[in-house]
């Protein structure tokens, strides 16, 4: 088991850094490209809501990203520094009440292009597990 | 990420390239803003150098709709990857926006001739 941790304040643009820790984590490990592409929107969605809704966008807090590679899986574990959310209410941006709505998909794209999410410590820590199969 | 605009006919058209993301999103929000004010009535996104689209840059498109609906404007989309309609056919945006193969069939759509 192999795991590489990053933290970065919560401002916007450090969205890249996660892409490229994305991108290296690819190289390096040697990634499937349907997976690498699954990777890249759940884990910079799940980072975007920790910056966004998580820290308020607060550059003195911080996002940490942690990555746990195992034989059969990569797992990305996404803590931000924030109050929590109820994650056992969320609304189906599919619904045609909602669909039209500019926010609110991060979360049901996460849960579609992961194998596993968990939520733990109120919300304020997200778990994304990719399957290498 | 990089957007480039051009005009061909009616076709007001912004190119995306890169990755649309939370950071990103803003640029395509602003050309797209710019584009409404200039009064463009056929808004064509040419996705064909698009890596992939986040929920952040999704949004931008949607914030649009019911202002592109008021104003009488088109919106199209061409040349998106497996990976990036992937994300519009999860959330069923697929349905609501007009998404084609290519730029000569949203030519054809807004029913410009051939150049």
């Amino acid at each position: 088991m192999e795991s590489i941790n990053i933290q970065i304040p919560s401002l916007m643009e450090n969205i890249r850094i996660i892409e490229s820790f994305i991108d290296n984590t690819k190289d390096i490990y040697n990634i499937d490209d349907d997976i690498y592409g699954n990777i890249m929107i759940a884990v910079t969605e799940s980072v975007n809501n920790a910056i966004k809704h998580g820290n308020k966008e607060d550059k003195t807090k911080n996002v940490n990203l942690s990555l746990i590679l195992k034989e059969n899986e990569v797992r990305f574990v996404v803590e931000d520094q924030g109050p929590g959310f109820d994650f056992t209410n969320l609304s189906d941006p599919t619904l045609p009440e909602n669909i039209d709505k500019p926010g609110g998909r991060g979360i049901f794209l996460m849960k579609h292009l992961s194998d596993e999410v968990h939520f733990t410590d109120n919300g304020r820590k997200v778990e994304l597990v990719f399957y290498f199969d | 990420m990089e957007i480039s605009t051009s005009h061909e006919g009616s076709m007001h058209i912004i190119a995306v390239n890169g990755d649309l993301d939370a950071s990103s999103s803003i640029v395509l929000d602003r050309a797209i803003a710019e584009a409404v004010s200039a009064s463009k009535h056929n808004i064509v996104i040419d996705c064909n150098q698009l890596n992939y689209i986040s929920s952040a840059g999704l949004g931008v498109f949607m914030s649009y709709l019911q202002d592109f609906q008021d104003k009488n404007i088109s919106l199209l989309l061409f040349g998106l990857n497996e990976k990036v309609m992937n994300v519009f056919e999860i959330l069923g945006l697929d349905q609501l926006l007009t998404i084609v193969p290519s730029k000569e069939e949203a030519r054809m759509l807004v029913n410009d001739p051939l150049l």
